[in-house]
């Protein structure tokens, strides 16, 4: 099958994926995840969500517990293509910080992990478009991509980020169509 | 509502077994007809073949906060591959009222999605609440182009009994006037959002032939009947603990068992009906208890069978006789034929630049609608497709789960991006009629069974020329009405999900005129024994384009006058 044939029979929830990679791409893939991996490295995947949702006048991530429920999406909701590219960026990663720095990427000051997380957006964002989308249909979602989605999801729908970086209204009573925002005004949590 | 372990089970005494009538299934249609019966003096059994799940009682995540959930409400890996079907709507808040694909499989001939809800209220806990009267556009359209049978009924002789249903369930929704889509006895209705109500107004100066009206739904906009008011926080899905919604569960079991007359007995598989020769009528029902796999015989003078469109066709397909080989009033072939669903998500969204300083208080579980406006008459007939949609939408303003899909970023500034309310939208997608045709069926598989022995259903559906050229038709007139409206970065839309996915299965078993032609007369009973009555959205010999759950509760309540009058001739 050729390599075009073998990507649109994907698109068409075809079940020839295996002939569309080379054997180690496939592999890499595809391969049962190392789970405890993601235990054992809590603290940098705090650390990364940090950087994704800093505390500022507001809570941030590690406030808001979020780097657990990053390891309990990638455990639970993420499938097997997005699990190991999760793990293989943590694992890139920790081998770029300790080529380029010297050290974990926990150790780094703010404004370097912001540069490294910069890089990472740069490599990893799907991208727009119907490239972004067969690039995530074939290879799963990036690195990149979970963390940001699992850290967004994470923070807004955790208490404190719920109640405090935005706006929980657990008992609106009824709708009120139009309003004046007030100054400052956060948006809701919940629609 | 009845407590299902003061449900006596003898299996000797035929006394205890006979009741004046029963009703397979407790759903939208069959929770109506428990209540119609019941206080119309009949001792009633209602069989439902899940668990019982008792008003507020049995609603476990009514009141819980995202943060509640393990998953965040995200629908998991392991659901996606155990409920590949129902995983599609539920999630972590609600998929306890939903079946497990693994342990209730069906066959795919082609795809097709039957979503379930196997307890008591059924689907009636988890439907969208879309409430739209039908109109003689619509009972005239089989008769008007020849595809289907024509409705033995038109809309003067159900009018009656949409009035009286809305007076008990409760609509909030606004009267306009509009012929095709005669106006329900309304609750206030729930707001227009700035946006909605500015598209409203473009739409008006701009088409003679479009409205954009309220989303009409059976939310309480006040209180109603001793239930609500509805409280905005649009969690129906897990149950509602004060009521703000219809469904078997808050309304018409309690006011069913408040009778005295209601026996419920869930676990109940009902597996076959009886039919005497003799009588030439049907005599009882046969069940599996669900737990048990016990066998029971329940006896009555009427059958009501309100089971969901493809399980009550299943139901009459499994009970074969002499009489009936090809399945109980099957005469004319036709049972199990011309199955219909509505087709969906098809449409447009655009941005609207403006209204930044506005926002909005409260979770509205509605939106705006657009009535259909294509094949009303002669003028706005066209060339393309018969028959029409209407559209479903609303407006709101950007939160943070599109703005994660859509904005590049991360640290304070994307932070603070996702905190703000974001650029105001609207979206628009339509709920498009599907031609009653032959080949789309449910059929009893010959081979398969179930962990209970019945056989599997097997489903064949596709959608013809007809519904894609209308899907086309709806992407172009919604990215026309949005950007003659002045809406921006307009997106045309075309999810195609299954058929299956509006969950709105009608037809195959389809009221008409001729017994040749069709399984019920005009009051729903089954031609050839007539003290069974089908009511659910199985009877449907066209499915409009409207939401049709209130136009079985209104067939339902209607044949229930119809056969207690029956009964008191002794004609049944």
């Amino acid at each position: 099958m050729h390599r075009r044939e073998a990507i649109y029979s994907i698109f068409l929830g075809g079940g020839a994926t295996a002939t569309a990679f080379s054997g180690y791409t496939w592999v890499r893939l595809y391969r049962s995840p190392d789970l405890s991996y993601l235990d054992n490295h809590a603290t940098m995947i705090d650390d990364l969500a940090e950087v994704i949702i800093p505390r500022t006048d507001t809570p941030g991530a590690k406030d808001a517990g979020v780097g657990a429920f990053i390891i309990c999406l990638v455990k639970d909701i993420s499938d097997r293509r997005a699990q190991n590219n999760f793990i293989e960026g943590l694992k890139d990663l920790q081998a770029y910080t300790h080529d380029a720095y010297g050290k974990s990427f926990s150790n780094l000051g703010t404004a370097t992990q912001q540069q490294v997380v910069a890089r990472l957006q740069q490599k990893g964002r799907r991208g727009s478009g119907l490239a972004g989308k067969i690039k995530q249909a074939v290879m799963g979602k990036t690195f990149f991509d979970t963390l940001r989605d699992a850290t967004v999801i994470g923070y807004c729908t955790s208490r404190v980020g719920a109640t405090r970086g935005l706006a929980y209204d657990v008992m609106p009573f009824s709708y009120t169509g139009s309003m004046y925002l007030t100054p400052n005004q956060k948006a809701w949590a919940t629609k | 509502m009845g407590d299902p372990q003061s449900v006596t089970i003898n299996n000797r005494a035929t006394a205890q077994h006979t009741y004046d009538a029963i009703i397979i299934g407790s759903g939208i249609s069959g929770g109506w007809a428990a209540k119609e019966l019941c206080e119309k003096g009949l001792k009633t059994l209602l069989l439902e073949r899940g668990r019982n799940v008792e008003h507020v009682k049995d609603y476990p995540t009514a009141s819980l906060d995202p943060w509640d959930f393990a998953h965040r409400l995200q629908v998991s890996e392991q659901d996606r591959r155990d409920n590949p079907v129902q995983s599609t709507v539920y999630d972590e808040s609600s998929r306890h009222f939903f079946v497990s694909d693994k342990e209730h499989p069906y066959i795919q001939e082609d795809r097709f999605h039957w979503i379930r809800g196997y307890q008591v209220g059924g689907r009636s806990l988890v439907w969208g609440r879309q409430t739209y009267r039908l109109s003689d556009l619509d009972f005239e359209a089989n008769a008007r182009d020849g595809y289907g049978v024509d409705w033995p009924i038109r809309y003067k002789d159900i009018a009656p009994w949409y009035d009286y249903v809305e007076r008990f369930i409760g609509v909030s929704g606004r009267a306009e006037g509009i012929a095709h889509l005669p106006d329900s006895v309304f609750l206030p209705p729930m707001d227009m959002n700035c946006v909605e109500t500015y598209f409203a107004g473009a739409v008006k100066a701009r088409y003679t032939d479009r409205t954009v009206i309220h989303g009409r739904v059976a939310n309480l906009s006040r209180g109603w009947n001793g239930r609500g008011p509805c409280h905005a926080r649009n969690l129906c899905m897990r149950g509602c603990p004060f009521g703000g919604y219809f469904s078997s569960n808050s309304a018409t079991l309690p006011a069913a068992a408040l009778t005295g007359h209601l026996t419920l007995r869930p676990h109940s598989i009902v597996y076959e009906l009886i039919y005497d020769e003799v009588k030439g009528r049907a005599t009882g029902v046969r069940i599996i208890d669900e737990l048990t796999r016990q066998t029971y015989e329940y006896y009555a003078k009427i059958i009501f069978l309100n089971a969901s469109t493809i399980a009550s066709t299943s139901i009459l397909l499994q009970s074969v006789s002499n009489r009936f080989p090809n399945g109980f009033g099957n005469d004319s072939g036709q049972l199990g034929h011309y199955l219909m669903d509505h087709h969906i998500s098809a449409g447009a969204c655009g941005e609207y630049e403006g209204f930044g300083d506005q926002y909005y208080k409260g979770r509205r579980p509605t939106g705006i609608y657009i009535p259909r406006f294509r094949n009303i008459n002669e003028a706005t007939r066209h060339p393309g497709f018969l028959r029409g949609y209407g559209y479903q939408g609303e407006g709101e303003r950007r939160n943070w789960q599109e703005t994660m899909t859509v904005a590049d970023g991360f640290g304070a500034g994307f932070k603070d991006l996702i905190s703000r309310p974001g650029p105001w939208s609207v979206s628009m997608g339509a709920w498009g009629e599907c031609l009653p045709v032959y080949t789309n069926s449910v059929t009893p598989d010959a081979h398969q069974k179930d962990k209970w022995g019945l056989p599997l259903v097997r489903i064949r559906f596709k959608y013809g020329p007809n519904e894609k050229a209308m899907r086309g038709d709806a992407i172009t007139s919604a990215v026309e009405m949005l950007d003659a409206a002045g809406f921006k970065n307009l997106q045309p839309f075309d999810y195609d999900p299954p058929p299956g996915s509006a969950v709105h299965e009608m037809g195959t078993a389809r009221m008409g005129r001729d017994p040749k032609t069709s399984v019920l007369n005009g009051h729903n009973q089954v031609h050839a024994a007539p003290n069974v009555f089908v009511t659910d959205g199985s009877c449907m010999p066209s499915g409009g384009c409207q939401n049709p759950s209130l136009t079985y509760m209104a067939l339902t309540a209607r044949a229930c006058d119809f056969a207690v009058e029956e009964l008191k001739k002794n004609n049944l």
